[in-house]
């Protein structure tokens, strides 16, 4: 059997999980729609991030950004392919993940009108996504760092350990 | 606790370490290298840059007390080969001016050695290594011998930005790299598929995987990965070192005894490790009398720059590094009230994702805007960097942190402000990178925040022992037998990129131990 370049890319990013009692290698997308084991990530913050990811970027939870990000919180830091081990960020990464998702929840209910769990599949169309992001579409960024600050003493406060910058 | 022992003890398997370790192998001396990371070959890296994140460091190290960053996670590495493993091989000189800043124009401080003294070094790792450019074309470069290879292919996103430094009055050359243009020496020539910073599996770049590391261990060296140096023993005197204390994968704590030991373990690492090695001769910490250990840390604001073209630029060719660069905003007094050099890199090899993708270059995006983004940029965007000089700060420093590691090390308490004169060319240089973007011809231009590219300082070297760590081959004042490797030494920054300047270091240092090493080792 022959394998273009792309598919054998995409093959190449396959990860470890467990589905239905049984080991398997899939892409997170495949671990999704197979409803591989979360060992790390509750239902109510997979719905956060997924939300999340889908104003980033359309397509997201279909390619399994949940799966991905769970599956890395759950081997060792030193094995980790999240992101965060370019920032001075404290391992166990679980600890700042689950941080940060419960502050976009929280925030999202203060003074702000929906949860990023309730958010329509097109935010660009929606007005209380942009209210959700704050000032509008095209300052995602200042929101995004708004988060993160909030996030801050949310997760000093559940997880006093952890450090890491704005 | 286990104790076996070693001739040479080096602590890190990166740039400096893999050098000491090649020359004093090769000298028939017993050489032992405690890498903290894990284990590593070429064929172990992959080009992804989702892979090459394995490449940093993700225990708890650096508590940041300031709000500028020296980027840490960024800049260093763990595992054979070190920082070194993910770096661009962007490599060219310091200049001569660089090394007298303080009697040459009262800025900063000086190096106990001239450019002079440094240059056979740099022809040497040049030529043992292979960097590809066109000496003639650098107008600007210091005297040296010619690169032993062509410089580096210009693809579209290189010619056409250099037509706008062009327009803009600055002459370019091609970027001195430490890849390799045509085979040498047993290694392959690049393919320039642009995936530099998630580590080169092919051996064309000169990480220490493909360069001294191998010459090492073929020569005996013997490398041992998981193993966190905790403290540089001494005897009871506090006159010599006798060995390091380590902790291996499965916690159990070791001594190996060493007649010579070389700390090569990052800039960081170094300072972290000579202040746990405190004893009762050494209360503030070995090697300290002066009291500059984790003094005058230094980094280099840098700044990217990019700009949307409509038109196909090949940006997925070429190096991480670039294509093309320029030092012609090198002259120190050249802007007033912005003391020092800049240098202009161009043409990076971008890919999409990332924290150097295209996604991040327009982080305020998101949703359909970002996927339409996207769709131009894949092809459109051009990049380049500058790299500003910075000032050396006494009260920039690293000191102990309350925090403790999970073995037992205080975190490494960093305090880091970009100096004034960094911040004044980092400013001119977006100014100067804007109108260059603009001039060849960008529909749309903007930069990135101030990074801080390399780390640097912190046990500086110098002629006077009351103020400086190291003498001029990184051995320290206080204790003979102790050696400090690694851009740690630099006290002043210079505004190129650091890795071959402490290779021409560690390789100037590594000689000067094997022939001296009767009198050194004493």
């Amino acid at each position: 059997m022959t394998q273009d370049r792309r598919q054998f890319l995409a093959r190449a990013g396959s990860l470890l999980y467990t589905v239905a009692g049984a080991s398997a290698w899939l892409t997170p997308a495949e671990a999704r729609t197979q409803g591989a084991d979360l060992r790390v990530l509750d239902p109510a913050r997979v719905r956060t991030l997924e939300a999340f990811g889908e104003i980033l970027v359309p397509g997201a939870t279909a390619a399994g950004i949940a799966h991905f990000v769970d599956s890395q919180l759950a081997v060792d830091p030193n094995d980790s392919l999240l992101v965060t081990r370019l920032f001075n960020i404290e391992p166990p990464y679980g600890r700042f993940y689950t941080g940060v998702l419960d502050a976009l929840e929280a925030l999202s209910r203060l003074g702000r009108p929906a949860s990023p769990a309730r958010l329509p599949r097109d935010p660009q169309r929606c007005r209380r996504c942009r209210l959700w992001h704050g000032r509008g579409l095209s300052q995602t960024r200042r929101a995004l760092h708004g988060a993160h600050r909030a996030a801050q003493p949310l997760v000093m406060r559940r997880w006093p350990g952890t450090t890491h910058r704005s | 606790m286990a104790r076996d022992h070693a001739q040479v003890v080096i602590v890190g398997a990166g740039a400096a370490g893999s050098v000491f370790a090649a020359v004093l192998a090769e000298a028939g001396r017993d050489v032992r290298v405690l890498e903290s990371g894990p284990p590593r070959r070429l064929s172990d890296l992959y080009s992804s840059q989702i892979w090459g994140r394995r490449l940093k460091w993700a225990e708890p190290h650096v508590a940041e007390a300031t709000r500028d960053s020296v980027w840490f996670n960024l800049n260093a590495g763990r595992g054979y080969g070190g920082a070194a493993t993910h770096h661009f091989a962007v490599w060219p000189r310091y200049h001569a001016d660089d090394f007298k800043l303080h009697s040459s124009f009262g800025k900063g401080l000086d190096w106990p050695i001239e450019y002079a003294d440094l240059q056979p070094w740099y022809d040497r790792v040049q030529e043992e290594v292979g960097i590809a450019g066109d000496a003639e074309a650098e107008v600007w470069r210091p005297p040296g011998a010619p690169y032993p290879l062509p410089p580096v292919p210009r693809f579209v996103q290189g010619q056409v930005l250099a037509r706008g430094f062009e327009a803009a009055g600055l002459r370019v050359a091609p970027i001195p790299v430490a890849v390799l243009t045509r085979p040498y020496k047993g290694r392959p020539a690049c393919i320039w598929d642009g995936w530099c910073e998630a580590g080169c599996p092919t051996g064309a770049l000169a990480n220490p995987l493909a360069t001294y590391l191998p010459r090492a261990t073929a020569a005996g060296a013997k490398l041992q990965a998981g193993c966190h140096v905790t403290r540089v023993l001494t005897d009871a005197k506090g006159q010599r070192a006798i060995g390091v204390e380590y902790v291996d994968t499965a916690g159990a704590r070791h001594e190996l005894a060493a007649d010579v030991v070389v700390l090569a373990a990052f800039g960081v690492e170094n300072v972290r490790l000579l202040l746990n090695s405190a004893t009762t001769a050494h209360a503030a910490g070995l090697a300290n009398s002066s009291g500059m250990v984790g003094r005058y840390l230094t980094s280099h604001p840098s700044v990217m720059t990019f700009g949307l073209f409509d038109a196909d630029l090949q940006n997925h060719m070429g190096l991480s590094g670039g294509q093309i660069f320029s030092h012609e905003h090198w002259t120190k007094t050249g802007r007033p009230g912005a003391f020092g050099s800049r240098q202009y890199e161009a043409a990076m090899a971008i890919k999409p994702n990332d924290l150097l993708g295209i996604a991040m270059t327009r982080a305020e995006l998101f949703h359909r805007d970002l996927e339409r983004f996207m769709q131009r940029a894949v092809r459109g965007l051009g990049q380049m960097t500058a790299v500003c000089e910075d000032q050396p700060i006494a009260a920039n420093r690293i000191e102990p942190d309350s925090r403790r590691d999970a073995h037992g090390l205080p975190l490494a308490r960093i305090h880091y402000t970009t100096s004034p004169d960094g911040m004044g060319l980092w400013h001119a240089a977006v100014a100067d990178s804007e109108r260059i973007m603009k001039a060849a011809g960008a529909m749309e231009v903007w930069h990135g925040p101030k990074v801080a590219q390399h780390i640097m300082g912190g046990t500086i070297m110098g002629s006077d022992p009351a103020a400086s760590v190291t003498d001029s081959y990184g051995r320290t004042h206080d204790v003979g037998n102790l050696f400090v490797a690694g851009g740690g030494l630099f006290p002043t920054t210079s505004a190129v990129n650091s890795t071959y300047t402490i290779h021409a270091l560690a390789l100037r240092a590594a000689v000067h131990l094997r022939d001296g090493w009767a009198g050194l080792t004493r």
